[in-house]
């Protein structure tokens, strides 16, 4: 735990090097807001609600979902990759403490920081800005809150898969946005999931990455009864499990195929 | 005319080198065609999934937003064919790698793009000329020796308007040390000309024409070619090419100018 707590003020310091980085970041997040918050009236102009969604829900999934899936751009899998196209793999491989644990923490700090300095202060400025609603009840924000956290296990996963394919191509930036791309579009980061052909909706909806940010989301909202919130976060945990296996499988194999050039 | 034919052959030689690379890896030219094409098809997914829902956007109909779309990802490939190094003058500064272009007998701008190509993006344009041609067969557009004429000059000026703008805002990085972020920021920015600029305030879409003016890269010329804008715009565009052009220009060799290495 303790060791944790280092990581976890190690990251904090990074990101505090590179603060004024950050807000630009912040920028961004900000703009696509706005771009999707104004699509969205166009649509609500001419009806009154959507699929049960109103105009004021639809914002309230926008700014969510949005800020939620911003965090695709970052993750562990930049710095994995580059410790293993850099050599540096070698090092990390020395330590007394296992690469799942010392990039687990560092995940761990990079999303307290995102929560703190991203996630919670534009989303009460854009709810005040643009409007949204609170949370349908108290449980649900609990859950809400819960299932978040419980989507990082599951991103944490996936980033460290993404990462360890550095050790058969070349480059990294290629599979960093194609793994951020591909994540906002199935998590439902950037339109509803219920949107998509209906047997593509019903199979995203049990992926690992509707997790990410249409579970909590819809949790949020309140669109799924508390039963339904359960079975999700269930599976949320059976995801994680799942690919906290397959992580461990692919790094076990893919260890020992590691070359380290010398200097 | 002895010096265009140097730059020439030496073009000719950045590209081989480049050509080269990209067959040296295969694997990684496979990972950036997906790429790039995923990249651009989020941000095209939203709006054509919010467009079939509302039955097009405002006055646009869902072909004439996959033409525009078409026009923008076009324009954004080329960048990323040809001047894609212009993302890398941070590093280059910071690195004090110019110093070796600026010892060298040619212009350190050519030396600058002639590192780095990525001709994957040709074959991902292709996806996107498809998509053009889709388009403007379901809007029932009459193709005329005028609109090719319009779409060569779209694809001249939209590449300066583009790429200019990624080189002025990358040559901050000769001064701060935020340059790129700033840049990564403007690019965010261009998400709104994938958009019909009409559904934002005025307020944005005078700032996407006058200040940044992405405008010109998907939604004016797409309007013009949906009959949805006048003629204007065949004046318009090479003028807004030519300022951001010269700012561009400007930038770099101020920045060039300002340059002290780095003492290593």
């Amino acid at each position: 735990m303790k060791k944790m707590k280092e990581l976890v003020r190690m990251t904090f310091l990074t990101k505090f090097a590179y603060m004024k980085a950050f807000w630009f970041n912040v920028l961004g997040t900000g703009a696509s807001i706005v771009i999707y918050y104004f699509l969205w009236q166009f649509v609500f102009q001419k009806q009154n609600s959507l699929n049960g969604f109103t105009m004021v829900q639809m914002t309230t999934y926008v700014i969510l979902s949005r800020i939620l899936s911003s965090q695709f751009g970052g993750g562990i899998n930049e710095e994995l990759s580059q410790w293993i196209y850099e050599g540096k793999i070698g090092v990390e491989l020395l330590r007394p403490i296992s690469l799942f644990f010392t990039l687990f923490a560092k995940r761990m700090g990079e999303f307290l920081f995102f929560l703190l300095f991203k996630g919670v202060p534009i989303s009460i400025l854009c709810f005040l800005i643009l409007g949204g609603t609170a949370p349908a009840g108290v449980l649900n924000f609990i859950l809400f809150v819960l299932s978040i956290f419980i989507s990082i296990v599951i991103m944490f996963f996936i980033e460290f898969m993404v990462g360890i394919c550095a050790f058969y191509t070349y480059g990294y930036h290629g599979l960093m946005f194609t793994k951020s791309a591909l994540l906002s579009i199935l998590s439902g980061g950037i339109v509803p999931i219920f949107l998509f052909p209906k047997g593509l909706a019903a199979v995203l909806t049990y992926m690992p990455f509707a997790g990410m940010v249409s579970v909590p989301v819809n949790i949020y909202l309140g669109k799924y009864v508390l039963a339904e919130s359960a079975k999700f976060m269930m599976l949320q945990i059976v995801w994680a499990l799942v690919l906290c296996l397959a992580a461990h499988l692919f790094y076990g194999h893919v260890i020992k195929k590691v070359v380290v050039q010398g200097g | 005319m002895r010096r265009l034919l140097f730059y020439v052959r030496l073009w000719k030689g950045y590209m081989r080198i480049g050509f080269l690379i990209l067959t040296q890896y295969p694997a990684d030219t496979v990972i950036w065609i997906i790429s790039m094409l995923l990249r651009e098809a989020s941000g095209f997914l939203g709006v054509v999934t919010i467009a079939a829902v509302a039955g097009g956007l405002g006055n646009w109909s869902i072909y004439e937003i996959c033409l525009m779309f078409s026009l923008c990802a076009i324009v954004e490939a080329i960048g990323q064919a040809f001047f894609d190094n212009a993302w890398g003058i941070g590093h280059q500064v910071r690195m004090g790698r110019l110093d070796v272009m600026l010892v060298r007998p040619a212009s350190p701008f050519i030396q600058l793009l002639g590192e780095c190509f990525h001709f994957q993006a040709l074959i991902s344009m292709m996806v996107y000329v498809g998509l053009l041609v889709f388009s403007v067969l379901k809007m029932n557009l009459h193709v005329s020796g005028g609109m090719l004429l319009f779409l060569a000059e779209f694809l001249v000026c939209g590449t300066m308007i583009n790429s200019g703008l990624y080189v002025i805002f990358n040559s901050l990085n000769f001064w701060l040390v935020q340059g790129n972020d700033i840049a990564v920021f403007v690019q965010t920015c261009r998400e709104f000309a994938k958009y019909p600029l009409s559904v934002f305030p005025l307020l944005f879409r005078q700032f996407f024409t006058f200040v940044l003016p992405f405008g010109f890269v998907g939604y004016y010329p797409a309007a013009y070619l949906a009959g949805k804008m006048g003629a204007s715009i065949v004046w318009q565009m090479p003028m807004a090419a030519l300022c951001v052009g010269g700012i561009a220009f400007t930038m770099w060799h101020l920045g060039v100018g300002s340059y002290n290495s780095t003492g290593t």
